[in-house]
C-alpha cells in the first residue's frame, strides 16, 4: 500500500530512497517484527481465554513438569502481521505478491480450522483428517503449477518456467512441462508437512523457517534485478524481487512469534502457523525456480520429514522401530536431550546450511 | 395430494441383510392400511435378503447397484467408486420416473445411492424436485452411509436415544424399532398346530440372521444329540444361506455336512428341524419357549416385543461391539442370558466358536426353570416401549403434510458399559487406570468379556493387534495365555513388536504358573540376544522381576550374565541401561562387575551413567561391593548431562494451591 505513497513522493520530486526494494525489505522486516511484539500479548491472552490451549493425549492433572495448559493456534500473530505488511509494503500488483498472499490465506485458514476442530472436540487426532490436508495441499500444488506453466498467465519466461535449475550450474538442466509440474506439487506438500513435522519443540520450526525465508529472499532479490542475475550468472526472472519484501514481513513476524515462543514457550504455532510458513515458503521457492535451494536451505525439514518417513513406511511396515522415535527431535529427546539444546543444535545446522545455500550464489 | 393417499408415492430402500428390510416392510404395511391408495416401490441391490422378503410381502421391486466401503485396497476403491456411481445413475432413473413424495431409508450401504440421487436431484431442480427422506437407524452408532445420509435427510429416526447425539441437530427423534405387526401378533398354540407339533414341547428355535450364523450352527450341530436325549425338546434351526455366489460360509451345507459326520441319524429325527431359509418367522416365533440369536438390534427387538426368553449370542468382532453391547442390555434388563463367541489363542482356533457343553447346559437349566422364563419373558416385553411403526407411519405422513408432527417420545436410554465400545488402544489405557487404582477394580462379569476380548484380538491376522493384546493381556492378567506368551517371546517367526510386547506381558504374569519357570529363562535367554534392540532390552528388564520371584541356579546365572556384559556395549542405549540395572541384581562377582562397568562410565547417553549410579547402589545394598569401593567408583562417572527437567514454578504453585483449597472445603 505504501508502495503507491511512496511513488507519488518519487514522481513529485522527493527521495527514491523508501520505493527500493532493498529499503522496503528493511521496513516490511522491522514493522512487521514491532508489530508483532505489540500485539503478541493480548493475542496470546485472547487465545487463553477463548480456550484455545494444549492438552495432551494422556490425560491427568496439570503437571507442573508439562506445558500442557500453553496457548496455541499462535499461527495465527504470524499470520495477521505477516500478511499485514506484506499487503502494506509489497507491490500489491505484482503477481508474485499476490500469488503469496493467496497461499498465505489458504494455508493459515486451513491450519486455522485445524487447531479449531481439535480444540473444540478435545482430541489431538480429530482435526482435519490426513486425506483432506493432503488434498488442500495436492490442490493449491495444481493450481500453483497450472499458474506458472500456463505461459499466457505466467509472470515467469517460458523456458524458466518449465525449465529445472540446480546449484552450481548456471544454465537449466532440462525443460520439461510435465515433470516441472510433478515437481511443484510435490515441492508444496512437501513444504507443507516439513514445518509440520519439524513444530515439535519450542522454536523448533521457526528459526528454521526464519533462515529459509532469508536465503529466498535473498536469491528472489538477485533474480529480479537485471544486472545481479546476469552478473551472478542467474535467469533473470522480471519483477521477482518484490518476494524478498514478502519474506521480509514474514521473517519479521516470525521474528516476533519467537519472542515468546522460545523455550520455555508462551504460545505454540499449531497447524495453523506450521502450514502457513510451509505453504508459503514452498511457494516463494517454487516463484523464482529455486527448489532444491530451499531443500538445503530448509535441511532441517528435509531430515525432519525423512525421519519420519522412514520410521513409519521401513520400521512400522516391519513391526519395528529403527528409530528410537519419530520425528529426529523426539528421537534425540528420548535419549534424555534437554528441548532447549536439541532446538539450539538444530538451530546450528539450519544456519550452517542456509549459509551454503548462500555461498552456492557464487559457485555457478 | 389428497386424504385418500391416492397420489401419494414412497420409496423404501435399504437391505443388504433381513435386519435392514424387516423394518422397512414394517412400516410398509402400516402405510397401506393407513392410506391404501399410496404407491409403494421398494429399492434394493441384487442377491440380497430384500430379493426374497419384498417379493413375498408383495411389494414392487426394482435394483440398484451398490457396495459396502470398502478397505484401503486402491483397486477396490475404484471399484466401489464405479458401482456407486452406475447405482446412482440407475436410483436417479428411477426417482425421476416415480416421482416419490417420501424416500425412506433404513440406512446399510444399499440406501445410499438412492439418498445420494435424490439430493443431487434436489440440488439441481433448485428444489422444485423435492422428495422427503427419513433415514431409520437401527443400532446405536450411527453407520458410516447413515452419518453421512444424515446430512441430506429431512429427519433422522432412531432405535436407541442415545444416537440423537450424533444427528445434526433437529433432525433427529426416537422411534425405536419397528417389528412388523403379523410377527408380534401370533399365536403359540394355533402356531404349533399349523406345524404339528405337539403342546407339551419345549421348542427351541435357533436363527442366526438369513444369513446364517457359523458358531450357532456349528454349536447347535453338536449340541443337538445331547439335548435331544430329552423328549420333550424340539429343535428349529434356521442355518441361513448365503445370498449371492460370492460366499466364504455357506451356512446349510456347513451344517449338514458337520451333521453327516458326526450324527447322521439327526438328519431324519422329527423332533430337529433344520432349515435353510425361514420365511415364515411369525409362525416359528410364535412356537418356540426359547430362541437362541444373533444380536443385531433388529432381532433382539423383535425377540423382547415377542416377549421370548433368548440366548443371545453375540458376533465377536475387532473393531466394533454394537452387537455385544446390544446383547449385554437385554441381559442387564433380565430377559436373555448372553454367551461369548470364543476363539483359542493357545489352540490357534482362529474361528469363533461356542463351548458345546455351555450351550447345552444352560438351554437346560432354563427349560428346567419355567418360572425363570416367564419372568425373562415378562421383562423382555418391557425392554422397548412405544409402538415405533405408529411413530414412523405417523412421521412420513407428517413429512407429505397430511397429518400434524408426532409428539416426541422418551426414548429407550442404553447402558454404558466400562469395557464396552473401548478400542484397544482405550482398552489398554483403561487398564493401566485400573492398576494403578484410578478406577475400581473388575467385576467377574468384566473380565469374562475382557477376556474374550484379548482372544479375538490375540487370533487376528493384524500384527499391531495381536502385540497390542499381549500388552493388555498382561495389564489384565490373563493367566491361561502364560504358555503362549512365553512361546511368542522365544520365537523367530513372530514379528519385532509382537516380540517385545510378549516380553512386556511376561512381566506381568509371570507368577502365574510356577511350573514354567524354565521356559522363562529360556525365553529371557532368547530374548537378551534378540535381533530387535526393543526386545533386547525388555528381556533384560524381565530378569529383575524374574529374580524377585524365582532363585536362580549358579549356571543360570553365569549364562544370563554372560549375555548381559554382551549387551552392556550394545548400539541401543536401552538395551545397556537395562543390562547394567539386570547385572546389579544378579551378579555376586564384585571385581567382574566393576570392570565392566567402567567401559560406561563416559557413555555418550547420560541415562547409562544414571543406571550405573542405581546399579552401584542396588550392588552395594546386595552386599557384593562395600560401600567405600561403591563410592570410589561412583565419583569416577562423569557427571555433565545435557538433559535435565523443566519445572513450571507457577504451575507448581497452582498445584499446591489448589490441593490445599480443595482439602480446605472438606473439612
Amino acid at each position: 500500500m505504501f508502495h503507491y505513497i511512496f511513488d507519488i513522493i518519487k514522481e513529485s520530486g522527493g527521495p527514491a530512497v523508501f520505493g527500493y526494494i532493498t529499503s522496503r525489505t528493511l521496513i516490511a522486516f522491522v514493522s512487521s517484527f514491532f508489530v508483532t511484539l505489540i500485539i503478541g500479548r493480548p493475542i496470546i491472552i485472547q487465545l487463553y481465554k477463548k480456550g484455545f490451549r494444549s492438552f495432551e493425549r494422556t490425560y491427568g492433572d496439570i503437571n507442573s513438569q508439562s506445558k500442557k495448559g500453553t496457548p496455541v493456534m499462535g499461527g495465527i500473530l504470524m499470520f495477521i502481521t505477516g500478511i499485514g505488511n506484506a499487503v502494506l509494503w509489497c507491490d500489491l500488483s505484482n503477481p508474485f505478491i499476490i500469488i503469496l498472499i493467496f497461499s498465505a490465506i489458504w494455508f493459515g485458514v486451513f491450519g486455522g480450522i485445524d487447531d479449531y476442530l481439535k480444540i473444540k472436540n478435545k482430541n489431538p487426532d480429530s482435526g482435519l483428517s490426513r486425506g483432506v490436508k493432503f488434498s488442500i495441499q495436492i490442490l493449491f500444488g495444481v493450481a500453483l503449477a497450472v499458474f506458472v506453466l500456463n505461459t499466457s498467465i505466467s509472470p515467469l519466461p517460458p523456458n524458466i518456467a518449465d525449465g529445472m535449475q540446480v546449484p552450481f550450474y548456471k544454465g537449466i538442466l532440462f525443460n520439461s512441462g510435465f515433470i516441472t509440474f510433478l515437481w511443484i506439487v510435490f515441492i508444496i506438500v512437501y513444504s507443507a508437512n516439513a514445518v509440520n513435522f519439524a513444530d515439535g519443540m519450542d522454536g523448533l520450526a521457526v528459526v528454521p523457517s526464519i533462515f529459509t525465508f532469508i536465503v529466498i529472499g535473498v536469491f528472489s532479490y538477485i533474480i529480479g534485478n537485471f544486472v545481479h542475475a546476469q552478473h551472478l550468472l542467474f535467469h533473470f526472472i522480471p519483477g521477482s524481487g518484490e518476494i524478498a519484501v514478502f519474506c521480509g514481513a514474514i521473517v519479521g513476524s516470525a521474528l516476533g512469534f519467537l519472542w515468546f515462543n522460545s523455550h520455555p514457550a508462551e504460545v505454540f504455532m499449531g497447524d495453523m502457523g506450521s502450514l502457513f510458513l510451509g505453504g508459503t515458503m514452498g511457494t516463494a521457492a517454487v516463484l523464482i525456480r529455486q527448489e532444491i535451494i530451499f531443500i538445503i536451505a530448509g535441511a532441517i525439514f528435509a531430515i525432519e520429514i525423512t525421519s519420519t518417513f522412514i520410521q513409519e513406511n521401513l520400521g512400522f511396515r516391519n513391526y519395528r522401530r529403527i528409530l528410537y522415535r519419530a520425528p529426529l527431535h523426539h528421537h534425540f529427546h528420548h535419549q534424555g536431550m534437554a528441548e532447549s539444546k536439541i532446538a539450539t543444535r538444530f538451530w546450528i545446522i539450519s544456519a550452517i546450511m542456509a549459509a551454503l545455500a548462500i555461498i552456492t550464489i557464487k559457485f555457478r | 395430494m389428497s386424504e385418500n393417499g391416492l397420489n401419494l408415492r414412497f420409496i423404501f430402500t435399504g437391505g443388504g441383510s433381513g435386519g435392514h428390510v424387516s423394518p422397512a416392510l414394517a412400516v410398509i404395511a402400516e402405510l397401506k392400511k393407513r392410506v391404501p391408495g399410496a404407491d409403494i416401490l421398494y429399492v434394493g441391490i441384487k442377491n440380497k435378503a430384500e430379493g426374497i422378503m419384498v417379493p413375498k410381502a408383495g411389494i414392487p421391486l426394482k435394483f440398484v447397484n451398490s457396495s459396502p466401503l470398502p478397505d484401503k485396497n486402491f483397486f477396490k476403491i475404484i471399484k466401489f467408486f464405479i458401482t456407486i456411481f452406475s447405482g446412482f445413475l440407475k436410483a436417479l432413473f428411477i426417482l425421476t420416473k416415480f416421482k416419490p413424495h417420501v424416500i425412506f431409508a433404513t440406512g446399510g450401504y444399499v440406501s445410499a445411492p438412492v439418498i445420494f440421487a435424490a439430493w443431487i436431484l434436489r440440488k439441481i431442480t433448485l428444489g422444485y424436485f423435492r422428495p422427503k427422506i427419513l433415514i431409520h437407524e437401527a443400532n446405536v452408532h450411527l453407520g458410516k452411509m447413515n452419518k453421512l445420509a444424515a446430512k441430506a435427510a429431512d429427519a433422522v429416526a432412531v432405535s436407541f436415544s442415545e444416537t440423537i447425539k450424533d444427528i445434526p441437530s433437529g433432525k433427529g427423534f426416537f422411534s425405536g424399532y419397528p417389528v412388523r405387526n403379523i410377527i408380534a401378533e401370533g399365536d403359540k398354540k394355533k402356531a404349533r398346530e399349523k406345524l404339528g407339533i405337539p403342546e407339551s414341547a419345549f421348542i427351541v428355535f435357533a436363527f442366526g440372521g438369513s444369513q446364517g450364523a457359523r458358531a450357532i450352527n456349528r454349536a447347535l450341530a453338536k449340541a443337538a444329540p445331547e439335548l435331544l436325549k430329552d423328549p420333550d425338546i424340539h429343535i428349529v434351526h434356521g442355518t441361513g444361506k448365503p445370498f449371492g455366489k460370492d460366499h466364504r460360509y455357506h451356512g446349510f451345507e456347513d451344517t449338514i455336512s458337520l451333521l453327516e459326520k458326526n450324527s447322521p441319524e439327526l438328519l431324519k429325527e422329527k423332533r430337529y428341524l433344520i432349515k435353510d431359509f425361514i420365511d415364515d418367522m411369525e409362525l416359528y416365533y410364535a412356537a418356540s419357549d426359547l430362541l437362541i440369536i444373533r444380536a443385531g438390534a433388529g432381532s433382539i427387538i423383535e425377540v423382547c416385543t415377542l416377549g421370548k426368553p433368548s440366548i443371545i449370542i453375540p458376533i465377536s468382532s475387532v473393531y466394533s461391539d454394537h452387537q455385544t453391547g446390544n446383547a449385554r442390555y437385554v441381559e442387564r434388563a433380565g430377559a436373555a442370558v448372553v454367551l461369548y463367541e470364543k476363539t483359542d489363542p493357545v489352540k490357534g482356533v482362529n474361528i469363533p466358536f461356542i463351548e458345546t457343553s455351555e450351550l447345552v447346559e444352560s438351554i437346560l437349566s432354563l427349560k428346567e426353570a419355567p418360572q425363570k422364563l416367564e419372568q425373562m419373558s415378562k421383562k423382555a416385553t418391557e425392554i422397548f416401549p412405544g409402538k415405533p411403526v405408529d411413530i414412523i407411519a405417523d412421521y412420513i405422513l407428517y413429512l407429505c403434510g397430511i397429518s400434524k408432527r408426532p409428539d416426541v417420545t422418551e426414548g429407550v436410554s442404553y447402558l454404558k458399559d466400562r469395557i464396552l465400545g473401548l478400542s484397544s488402544v482405550e482398552l489398554e489405557h483403561f487398564l493401566k487406570k485400573v492398576n494403578a487404582g484410578e478406577k475400581p477394580l473388575l467385576n467377574e462379569d468384566e473380565k469374562r468379556l475382557l477376556k474374550n476380548k484379548i482372544d479375538t484380538y490375540f487370533t487376528s491376522s493384524n500384527v499391531i493387534l495381536r502385540s497390542r493384546a499381549l500388552r493388555i493381556a498382561g495389564l489384565a492378567y490373563y493367566c491361561e495365555l502364560f504358555p503362549l506368551v512365553i512361546k511368542c517371546a522365544a520365537s523367530h517367526e513372530e514379528k519385532p513388536f509382537v516380540r517385545r510386547d510378549a516380553f512386556e506381558a511376561l512381566s506381568k504374569l509371570i507368577t502365574c504358573d510356577k511350573n514354567y519357570r524354565n521356559q522363562v529363562i529360556e525365553a529371557i535367554l532368547h530374548g537378551l540376544s534378540d535381533l530387535y534392540y526393543e526386545a533386547r532390552f525388555h528381556a533384560a528388564k524381565l530378569i529383575n522381576v524374574f529374580g524377585a520371584h524365582y532363585e536362580l541356579t549358579e549356571e543360570e546365572r553365569e549364562k544370563l550374565l554372560e549375555k548381559l556384559y554382551r549387551n552392556i556395549e550394545d548400539r541401543c542405549f536401552e538395551v545397556r541401561v537395562e543390562s547394567i540395572l539386570a547385572i546389579a541384581s544378579i551378579e555376586n562377582d564384585e571385581e567382574r562387575s566393576v570392570k565392566n562397568f567402567e567401559k560406561c562410565y563416559y557413555d555418550k547417553i547420560w541415562k547409562v551413567r544414571k543406571a550405573l549410579f542405581k546399579a552401584y547402589e542396588t550392588l552395594v545394598k546386595r552386599k557384593v561391593i562395600d560401600s567405600k569401593k561403591a563410592l570410589e567408583e561412583t565419583d569416577k562417572i562423569l557427571i555433565t548431562s545435557n538433559g535435565y527437567i523443566t519445572d513450571y514454578e507457577l504451575k507448581k504453585q497452582l498445584n499446591s494451591s489448589r490441593s490445599h483449597i480443595s482439602n480446605m472445603e472438606v473439612k
